[in-house]
C-alpha cells in the first residue's frame, strides 16, 4: 500500500471517527434532553394527579374519564402507564400503553418518600421504566398512590434522526477529504523538492530544484537553490583545489624522487640538514660509510651512528645555528675509527632559488678520497720504483764506463768484467723497458692482442727450451709434462710466449740448487691450463698478497739478492687477462712455487661472455 | 800508522762495490764493504770507517734505516755519509732533517765526483767548518 493510500485511509478513518464522535455527542444531548423532558412532564403530571380527589381516580363515573383522558391525552410514545394503587400497592385503577405491564412495587411508608422517582427494568423486552409516584390524600390521610411510568428513551440513532445525522456527517465527510486535498496541494512543492533533492543526491550531479511555489515556500526554495548553487561552486572550487593539490603532490614527489635519485647516484656521501641543523636526508653511501641504514641517520641522534669527534663537531656547529650564518669549509680527516679511509668534508649553505632569504639548510658532502690517496701513493711509488730500476743499471754503466777511461780501469781483468757487467745491465734495462712498454700498452688499451690459431704446445716448448738454455750452467732438472697433441687456440702468440717465458724465468731464478723446473699443460673440453712450478724458496703469505703488483719485490733476502725489477708477474697477469684468462698462485703447492695460467677456449669464452 | 782514510761502501749490487772499490783505492783510500745496512752495522765497530757511501734501496735494511740507526747508536761518531739515490728531491730526503753529516748524490754517480766529494770532506777547511 502506497503512502498516499495510507494517508487517504487515515483521512477516511479520521472523518468517520469525527462523524461518530459528533453523532455520539448529539445523541447524548438528545437523550439527556428527552430524559429531562420526561422528568419534567412526569413530575408535573404526577403532582397534578396527586391533587385530583381520590374518588375521581378510582373506577366508575367520572373517574374513568380522567384516566381515559390521561390515556388518550398522553400521546407521548414514551408514556408507559398510569396506575392508582392503595397504600399497600394494590392496583385500584390503571391505564397502560400497549404491551405494557405495571411492575410490582412496594410503596414507600415514610411520608418523605411518598413523592419520588423510581427506575425499573422490565423483564420482558429489556425495557427500563422511569416511574414517578405521588401520594393520594383524602383529608390529609393517605389513600393510595398514583404511579406514572415512562419508558426510558433509547440512546442512539433513531430512524427519525437519520436526516439530522446525514446533515451532520455529510459536511464532515466532505470537509475532511477537502482539507486533505488542500493540504496535499500545499505540500506538493515540498514533495517535489524532496523527490528532486533525492534524485540530485542519487545522480550526484548538480541541478536546481525547479519548484514553482509562492509565498514562504517559494522563498525557501529560492534560498535553497542559491544554497545549492553556492555549494556546487564551493564543491567545484574544492575539487579544483584538490586536483591542484594532487598534481602538486605528485610533482613534488616526482621532484623529490628525482633529486634523491641524483643524490643517490652521486659518488659522494651526502647529508642534508635543515635550517635548524636537523638531518633531513642521508644517502645510501653515507649510511654505508657509517655502517647503518639511512633511516637511522635521519631519525636517530647522531651519537648513535657516529662516534667520530670531527664529524660530531661538524654537525654540532650546524645544529642550533639559528643566525642563518652559512659557511663553506673543508675538513680532512681519517675515518680510522670506522674504516681506514681518508674522508674530505665540504659544507655548503643551501639557499632558496626564489628569494634572498637566509639559508634554508646545509649540504654536507663526504668525499672518500681513499682511492685517490692510494692512487697518488701508487703513482709516487711507481715513479720511485721506475727511477730506481732505470737509474740503477745506468749508475752501473756510468761507473764502469768512467772507470774504463781511467788508469785504474786499464787492466784486462777489469775490461772483461766491465764487458760482462755492461752486457748484463743492458739486458736488464732492455727487459725492463720492454716490460714497461708492454704493460703501458696493455693498461692504456692501445695493445690489442693479435690473435690467431696458435699451437700452444709449440709456443710452450720454445719457451721451455729457452729457459733450459738460460740455466745451462745450473744443476736444475727440467720437466716438460704436456699432452702429445693439442688443438690450436686463438691467442696472441708473442704475448703468450712472453707470459710463459716470464713464469719459467722466475722458476729458474728463484730455484734452489739442484731444484726442478716443471712445465705442465692440461687440456680440457673448455680450457687449457699451464702450470709452471719450481722447487725454490716458495711464496710467503705476505708476498702472495702483493706478488702480482707492479715493482713488488719480496723482503726475503734470498729473493732480494736475485736481480729483478718486479714487473714480470704483473705483466704476465695482464697478458693472461687480456686473453680473458686467469693467472693464479697455487697456495696448496708445497716445496716451491707454482703459478697457473688458465686460458678459456674461444667458444667457452664467448659462452661466458653471453 | 798510515793516514789513509777508510771508506765503507754499502750496496747490494756486487759490480757497484767492485767498481767503486777500484776507483776509491786508486785515489788512495782504504775500502771496506757491506751488502746491505744490517751487514754494515755489524762491521762498523771493526772497520771504523771515516766515510760511508751507501745505496738507498737494499734488502733487509735500507740506506735510510742504516743512517738513522748509525745516528742513534753511534752519536759520538759523526763521520760523513753520502747516500746514492735515484731520487734526491726534498720530499725524498725529509728524513735527513736532523742528520747534518749526510749528503745525497743522485744516480748515475760519477766516481770522480764522488772521490772529489770525499776528499773535500777530509780537507782541513771542511773539517774546520764542521
Amino acid at each position: 500500500m502506497s503512502r498516499t493510500n495510507r494517508v487517504g485511509l487515515v483521512v477516511v478513518l479520521a472523518s468517520l471517527i469525527a462523524i461518530g464522535v459528533i453523532s455520539y455527542l448529539v445523541f447524548q444531548v438528545q437523550y439527556e434532553q428527552r430524559v429531562g423532558a420526561i422528568r419534567t412532564q412526569g413530575v408535573s403530571l404526577v403532582r397534578a394527579l396527586s391533587g385530583v380527589p381520590f374518588e375521581q381516580l378510582i373506577p366508575g363515573g367520572k373517574q374513568q374519564s380522567v384516566m381515559q383522558v390521561l390515556k388518550h391525552g398522553t400521546r407521548d410514545d414514551d408514556f408507559a402507564y398510569v396506575s392508582i394503587v392503595d397504600r399497600d400497592g394494590l392496583t385500584i385503577n390503571e391505564v397502560l400503553s400497549s404491551a405494557m405491564i405495571v411492575p410490582a412495587s412496594n410503596m414507600p411508608v415514610e411520608p418523605s418518600a411518598w413523592l419520588g422517582e423510581t427506575q425499573y427494568r422490565l423483564a420482558q423486552g429489556d425495557q427500563e421504566i422511569i416511574e414517578f409516584h405521588a401520594p393520594l390524600l383524602n383529608d390529609g390521610e393517605l389513600q393510595g398512590f398514583v404511579r406514572l411510568g415512562y419508558r426510558q428513551p433509547p440512546f442512539g440513532l433513531q430512524l427519525d434522526q437519520l436526516p439530522f445525522l446525514a446533515a451532520v456527517a455529510l459536511p464532515v465527510f466532505l470537509l475532511v477529504p477537502l482539507f486533505y486535498l488542500l493540504l496535499r496541494f500545499e505540500v506538493r512543492p515540498l514533495r517535489q523538492a524532496k523527490d528532486e533533492i533525492a534524485m540530485m543526491l542519487d545522480d550526484d550531479t548538480h541541478r536546481r530544484v525547479e519548484i514553482h511555489a509562492s509565498g514562504e515556500l517559494g522563498e525557501f526554495m529560492q534560498r535553497f537553490n542559491r544554497f545549492v548553487d553556492q555549494s556546487k561552486s564551493r564543491v567545484e572550487s574544492l575539487e579544483e583545489d584538490q586536483n591542484q593539490l594532487i598534481t602538486s603532490t605528485k610533482l613534488l614527489t616526482y621532484r623529490k624522487n628525482r633529486i634523491e635519485s641524483v643524490l643517490e647516484a652521486l659518488p659522494e656521501s651526502i647529508l642534508i640538514l635543515d635550517e635548524g641543523g636537523t638531518i633531513t636526508f642521508a644517502n645510501q653511501k653515507l649510511a654505508a660509510m657509517f655502517n647503518v641504514s639511512p633511516n637511522v641517520v635521519v631519525t636517530q641522534p647522531k651519537e648513535q651512528w657516529c662516534d667520530h669527534p670531527d664529524i660530531l663537531h661538524l654537525l654540532d656547529k650546524h645544529q642550533g645555528n639559528s643566525s642563518g650564518r652559512a659557511f663553506t669549509e673543508t675538513i680532512r680527516f681519517n675515518l680510522s675509527a670506522i674504516v681506514d679511509r681518508s674522508i674530505v668534508t665540504k659544507t655548503y649553505p643551501l639557499f632558496s632559488l626564489t628569494d634572498g632569504s637566509p639559508p634554508v639548510g646545509t649540504l654536507i658532502i663526504f668525499r672518500d678520497e681513499s682511492q685517490e690517496a692510494l692512487a697518488r701513493q701508487a703513482r709516487t711509488d711507481f715513479v720511485s720504483h721506475l727511477s730506481h730500476e732505470l737509474k740503477s743499471p745506468l749508475n752501473v754503466l756510468a761507473m764502469y764506463s768512467e772507470t774504463l777511461l781511467t788508469d785504474a780501469g786499464k787492466s784486462d781483468e777489469f775490461r772483461i768484467e766491465s764487458a760482462n757487467v755492461i752486457s748484463d745491465e743492458v739486458r736488464r734495462l732492455n727487459s725492463l723497458i720492454n716490460g714497461l712498454l708492454n704493460m703501458t700498452q696493455i693498461e692504456s688499451g692501445s695493445l690489442a692482442p693479435d690473435k690467431s690459431l696458435v699451437k700452444i704446445l709449440d709456443v710452450a716448448r720454445a719457451a721451455f727450451e729457452e729457459a733450459r738454455q738460460l740455466a745451462v750452467d745450473k744443476d736444475y732438472s727440467f720437466e716438460f709434462d704436456v699432452p702429445s697433441e693439442m688443438s690450436p687456440m686463438l691467442v696472441d702468440k708473442d704475448l703468450i710466449r712472453i707470459a710463459i717465458t716470464n713464469l719459467l724465468s722466475n722458476a729458474v731464478k728463484y730455484n734452489r740448487e739442484g731444484g726442478t723446473v716443471r712445465l705442465q699443460i692440461e687440456e680440457t673440453e673448455d680450457a687449457v691450463q699451464l702450470r709452471v712450478a719450481d722447487s725454490g724458496f716458495g711464496v710467503s703469505e705476505i708476498d702472495a698478497a702483493k706478488i702480482f703488483d707492479k715493482f713488488y719485490r719480496s723482503e726475503d733476502d734470498r729473493i732480494r739478492s736475485i736481480s729483478g725489477h718486479g714487473l714480470g708477474l704483473a705483466l704476465t697477469k695482464q697478458i693472461v687477462e687480456l686473453h680473458q684468462g686467469t693467472l693464479s698462485l697455487n697456495h696448496d703447492h708445497r716445496d716451491g712455487a707454482e703459478f697457473i695460467i688458465n686460458l678459456w677456449k674461444e667458444t667457452t669464452a664467448v659462452k661466458q661472455a653471453i | 800508522m798510515t793516514d789513509r782514510k777508510r771508506i765503507m761502501i754499502v750496496d747490494d749490487h756486487a759490480p757497484v762495490i767492485r767498481v767503486m772499490r777500484l776507483g776509491l783505492e786508486s785515489a788512495g783510500f782504504d775500502v771496506c764493504s757491506a751488502n746491505d745496512g744490517s751487514e754494515c752495522l755489524v762491521k762498523l765497530c771493526d772497520e771504523q770507517p771515516d766515510f760511508l757511501v751507501t745505496d738507498i734501496d737494499m734488502p733487509r735494511m735500507s740506506g735510510k734505516e742504516l743512517c738513522l740507526l748509525i745516528s742513534e747508536r753511534f752519536p759520538e761518531r759523526r763521520f760523513p755519509i753520502v747516500v746514492l739515490s735515484s731520487r734526491t728531491e726534498l720530499e725524498h730526503r725529509d728524513w735527513t732533517r736532523d742528520l747534518d753529516n749526510l749528503d745525497f748524490m743522485e744516480k748515475p754517480v760519477s766516481i770522480r765526483r764522488l772521490i772529489m766529494h770525499i776528499q773535500q770532506s777530509f780537507s782541513p777547511m771542511s773539517q774546520n767548518d764542521g
